[in-house]
Order: C-alpha cells, then sequence, then structure tokens
C-alpha cells in the first residue's frame, strides 16, 4: 500500500466506475471522523487510473486531502474491470450499478466465460429484454438513474418508464419523486400514462402536477383514461350513499361491473342484527335500489 | 411471403386438442389441429404474439398421425357433431398453396361423413383445393373493415378477395363460415361495420352461411404491453376492464352495445342466420339474443341443432 498524491491521478478517468451514486453521506461522515482506512485500488499508468475506491476519493477530494492510501496494479484493462466488479460484489449493487457493470463489460469486450460469469455473479436473468432494459438505463440520464436508486424502482417498472421519452419522463420523475409509492401503486399509473400516451398522443401532465397522493393521481388519469367505468362507479358510489347501509352491511358490486351478480354481506352477532340487516335490505329492495345496482352490470 | 422461419417437425403427443376457450365464459366447444403453429400474417392484435414463444413456424407433416386423433375423438363422441379446425394457432390457408396441408384433411372428413371441417383464414385463396371440396368442409373468414384490414391486418387477403373467394367456396358446394373476430372499436367503427354486412350481404348466399361468431378483441395482459409498445391507437381506442379470465375486454355495457348493433344488422339481412359469441358471459348471451344459456354445453346443443338443420340425416 502507497500513499499517493491526489494530484498523480486522473480523477475524471470513470471508465472503471460503477458506482452510482458516487456522493455517499455515510461513507462522507465515516470519513471524516476517521479517515480513509481501506486503500484505493489504482493501474499502474501515468497518470494513475482508478480501478476500484471511487466514492473514496470523492470523499477525499471534498476534506481537501492531499494523499490518499492506494493498492498499484500493473494489469491489463479488462482484468482492472473484473477487479472492480469483485473488490465492490460483497457490497451487492443497486440495479443502476448492475446496468452499468452490465453496459462497460460490452465496452472492455469482455470473452464470452465472463461476461456470463459476471450476468450470475449480479444476479441478472438472462433475458434479452432485461439486457435492453439494462442497456436503456445505463445511458439513461441522470434524473433516470437517481429515481430509481432512490425509490428502489423494479425492473418491471424500469421497463415502463423505459416507454417515455426522456423529457415525459422528466417531468413524470419530477412529478412522483415527491409522493410516496409502492411498486403496484407506480405500476398502475405508468400503465395508465402510457395509455394515455397512445390513446391522446401527448400526456398531459398538468393534470395531475398539483396532485398530492398516488390515488388521486390515479383517479384524474382513470377519469380522462375510462370515463365509462368513472362514471359508473360514480353512479355506484352514490346508490350505496343513498341506501345509507348499516356499518355491518355491505353491497359488493365487481369492480368492473363484469359479473352478472352482486354480493351482499351481513355481520351479526345477535338474532336481531340478522332481522334488522333483512328489514333493511327489503326495504332497499322495495325502493329499487338493488335493481338499480344490479342494472350497473348491464347497460 | 418470407417462409425462412418455417420447421417441420416431428409430430408428437397431442396434435388434435379442444380449444381452451376462457374461463368463466360461453364457450363453443371446437377441437383444434394444430398441424401448424404460428402465423406468417402477423395481424397486431394476434394473441399468437403472447402464446407461441418461438419465433418460427412449425409443421406437422405427419397427417396419417394426426388423422387417427381426429378419428379416435369422432369414434368417443357419443352426442356431438364434431367441429374441428386448423385456425387456431395459425391461418388455416395461407400456407397451403405451397405445403398442401390440407388436402387430405379434407378428404378425410368427405369420407368420414360424421363430423365438420372449418378453414379458417385471412388468405384468400382456395383454388388448388376446389376440386377436394366437399360439403363437410367449411370454408371462413375472419371479416373486417377494409380500414381494419389497411391498419392492423397488413399482410392478409383484403376484404373483397375474401368475399369473392367465400362466393367461389358457395359455388363449390360449400357452407362458409364468417368470423367478426376481433371486432375493434374505433372512431367510426359502427357505420364501417354497417357497410361491411351490406357487402356480405350482396355477395353471399346468407342461406348458405352455416355460422357467423362475433367476438370483441380481448387480449392477456402480456399483450396489453405490446400494444403500448408497438402504439396500436386504433386496438387500444376503447375502454378495456380486466374479465374474470384475466383477459382485456371491452367493457361490458360497451360489448353488449356493439354485439347488439352487430347482432341486428345481421339478422336484419336474413333471419336464419345462425350468429355465435366467442367467449362471452352468459349475461351478455341473454341481453343481446334472448336466450338463456347456462353453460357452454348449451351452446354445443345449439350447434348441434344448426348443423342438423342444415346437413339433416347425412351427418
Amino acid at each position: 500500500m502507497e500513499n499517493i498524491p491526489i494530484e498523480a491521478i486522473n480523477t475524471k478517468d470513470r471508465r472503471f466506475c460503477i458506482s452510482y451514486p458516487l456522493h455517499d453521506n455515510h461513507l462522507l461522515a465515516s470519513i471524516e471522523k476517521i479517515g480513509i482506512i481501506e486503500p484505493i485500488i489504482l493501474l499502474k499508468v501515468t497518470p494513475y487510473i482508478v480501478i476500484s475506491g471511487f466514492k473514496r476519493l470523492e470523499a477525499a477530494i471534498t476534506f481537501n486531502h492531499s494523499h490518499i492510501p492506494s493498492l498499484i496494479q500493473n494489469i491489463p484493462e479488462q482484468q482492472a474491470f473484473l477487479y472492480a466488479i469483485h473488490n465492490n460484489i460483497t457490497r451487492g449493487f443497486n440495479l443502476v450499478e448492475k446496468a452499468i457493470a452490465f453496459e462497460r463489460m460490452f465496452h472492455f469486450n469482455l470473452p464470452t466465460p465472463e461476461v456470463t460469469e459476471v450476468i450470475t455473479m449480479l444476479g441478472i436473468k438472462s433475458s434479452e429484454k432485461i439486457f435492453k432494459n439494462l442497456m436503456a438505463i445505463a445511458n439513461g440520464e441522470k434524473a433516470l438513474k437517481d429515481f430509481i436508486v432512490v425509490h428502489n424502482i423494479s425492473m418491471k417498472n424500469v421497463e415502463a418508464l423505459l416507454r417515455f421519452e426522456p423529457e415525459e419522463r422528466r417531468s413524470l420523475i419530477s412529478i412522483l419523486s415527491s409522493l410516496h409509492f409502492t411498486d403496484s401503486s407506480l405500476r398502475e399509473i405508468l400503465e395508465l400514462l402510457s395509455l394515455m400516451k397512445v390513446k391522446k398522443d401527448v400526456i398531459d401532465f398538468n393534470l395531475i402536477d398539483h396532485a398530492k397522493t398516488m390515488d388521486e393521481i390515479r383517479n384524474i388519469l382513470k377519469r380522462k383514461i375510462y370515463p365509462k367505468l368513472t362514471s359508473l362507479e360514480k353512479r355506484l358510489q352514490s346508490i350505496h350513499k343513498e341506501c345509507s347501509l348499516h356499518p355491518n352491511m355491505d353491497i359488493k358490486v365487481d369492480p368492473f361491473f363484469e359479473k352478472e351478480y352482486i354480493d351482499i354481506w351481513i355481520r351479526a352477532r345477535k338474532e336481531k342484527e340478522v332481522h334488522d340487516a333483512i328489514n333493511k335490505l327489503m326495504d332497499l329492495l322495495k325502493q329499487g335500489y338493488i335493481g338499480s345496482i344490479l342494472e350497473l352490470s348491464k347497460h | 411471403m418470407n417462409f425462412q422461419n418455417i420447421n417441420f417437425v416431428e409430430s408428437k403427443g397431442a396434435i388434435v386438442r379442444n380449444c381452451p376457450g376462457t374461463k368463466h365464459h360461453i364457450c363453443c366447444g371446437y377441437k383444434t389441429i394444430d398441424v401448424v403453429e404460428g402465423c406468417i400474417l402477423s395481424c397486431s392484435y394476434c394473441i399468437l404474439h403472447a402464446y407461441l414463444n418461438s419465433a418460427g413456424i412449425k409443421i406437422h407433416r405427419d397427417i396419417s398421425y394426426i388423422l387417427s386423433q381426429v378419428d379416435s375423438l369422432i369414434a368417443s363422441e357419443t352426442k356431438h357433431i364434431l367441429r374441428f379446425g386448423t385456425g387456431e394457432l395459425s391461418d388455416s390457408l395461407a400456407l397451403d398453396r405451397k405445403y398442401g396441408l390440407n388436402k387430405p384433411i379434407i378428404e378425410y372428413f368427405g369420407n368420414k361423413k360424421q363430423a365438420l371441417f372449418e378453414l379458417k383464414s385471412k388468405w384468400a385463396y382456395i383454388d388448388h383445393l376446389i376440386p377436394y371440396l366437399n360439403p363437410y368442409t367449411i370454408i371462413s373468414f375472419s371479416l373486417a373493415p377494409q380500414k381494419i384490414i389497411d391498419s392492423e391486418e397488413k399482410r392478409t387477403s383484403p376484404l373483397y378477395k375474401r368475399l369473392r373467394t367465400l362466393k367461389k367456396a358457395q359455388d363449390a358446394g360449400c357452407f362458409v363460415g364468417l368470423h367478426f373476430d376481433p371486432v375493434i372499436i374505433y372512431d367510426g367503427f359502427e357505420k364501417d361495420y354497417k357497410y361491411l354486412i351490406d357487402d356480405i350481404s350482396r355477395f353471399l348466399d346468407l342461406k348458405r352461411v352455416i355460422w357467423i361468431s362475433l367476438g370483441l378483441l380481448r387480449f392477456p395482459p402480456k399483450l396489453f404491453n405490446h400494444y403500448i409498445d408497438t402504439g396500436r391507437k386504433k386496438l387500444l381506442y376503447g375502454e378495456f376492464i380486466r374479465g374474470e379470465d384475466g383477459k382485456y375486454r371491452y367493457i361490458k355495457n360497451e360489448r353488449i352495445k356493439v354485439l347488439k348493433m352487430l347482432y341486428r344488422l345481421l339478422k336484419k339481412k336474413e333471419k336464419s342466420l345462425f350468429i355465435y359469441f366467442c367467449m362471452e358471459r352468459q349475461d351478455v348471451w341473454k341481453e343481446v339474443t334472448g336466450l338463456h344459456l347456462t353453460d357452454s354445453e348449451a351452446l354445443i346443443e345449439l350447434f348441434d341443432d344448426r348443423i342438423k338443420t342444415l346437413y339433416g340425416r347425412t351427418l
């Protein structure tokens, strides 16, 4: 191990860098307190090129260190790249890092057995579609990469995000970044937006840019894309309201108004509660409310 | 036409199968003969984009093996008149001129005289089959407004050729089948379907149309993404919901509206037409036709009645 002057390192050359993002608050705090314990790995060329340890180097620069503990390796580029992967493998890679590593393998022209080994090591599913998505992430804009990492976006949702143009993605990410969402709620919103794009040719982001929750976005988009379904839902809500059902009763309708039947639900602890519920149902039948609910699935 | 990815495969296992139908919907009990798996026509909406994994087309050439399976099914059926077809996993006619796959099957059914064989296609060429056609072969075409053919069925025969070929089949003594499937909702579709039905009634003897199927566009979730990725604006025009079988389909009240319109237009042309719905729900049947079908068996019985009406005791 040697203490190398930072000015002897080409800090701009990131050909072996697979870390994303480079800024790491935990690491910064640790280095500020204790300093750099683990040496970085440098390729023996003039000036030196970093093989592994980009985050530590960033931290050293941030804290104005003049030197950094380093291990110097005199190896071919392909091997240096494999070093970079192996040196980071135990910490685990996020999706963007996997994508960068995947894209670089082709840049360094790794032989097929090494490619296969790295793909397995990174836990990448061997599929043409996944490979295509990884390449797109690696070459994607910073906002997309940050969004994927910060929100731990699944590959399925990344694929849905990649359907949009970079400009659309930017607007979308800026709206979604401040909201709380789950994998499935994000998938639903992305599906609705993709559909809106195909149906209407453009996505009107003004519709949703003031929304406070994912539910609000979903409702706005649904009204636009599924006006008939939304109007049936509204009608059902209004009938439900008029029915003023007791909390121990419910009339359940298929969410897509597809099933021919409705489910009537009663919870009772005493005979009287059953009696009351049946009386209530009889009243609703007489007043035509149940008939109206059944009609929603037909017309 | 590109014949590059066509492979002849050894026939193993069941090539003749029950049409898979779909859960919670009324299905017609069709039997499929999967001589060819895959299709060169590659229509944009085709369900094969989701079902068949391999890019190539497989052809089973061991026709005697296949016919032995057909034979066993006919022999074991005691209740219904079986209907077989090769148009489930492929187009029945698109490769036939080159590979002559249908001739022995047509001859088999002509000799057997106990079941019907349907060639379902969008490829309007039957001249090579005319000498072998017999009343037990049904020539059927999928029909759609030319606007849909132009945008979604680009490699298929135009409408007028399909109608002309159907006429040719009727002239050769065959009954013909018409399949409005998938019916696609788009801006102005009602008018186009009305003109289509007008054209059909001008070209064909509607009394010699054995059956007409109506089926609105439906597709598995995998195809939804395919439509999005390929920007199929027409296909995604309507409002889709997920049916009980997991497939996307138009919202039910829209399906009822469209089916009612088509049913009325067709019946207005010829009252005796036998019209059935592919993969529809009981209540849709009731609402559109007034028929109360409790299950798929009830529809199969309607087919039996229809066939008996047209063929009398010859089948």
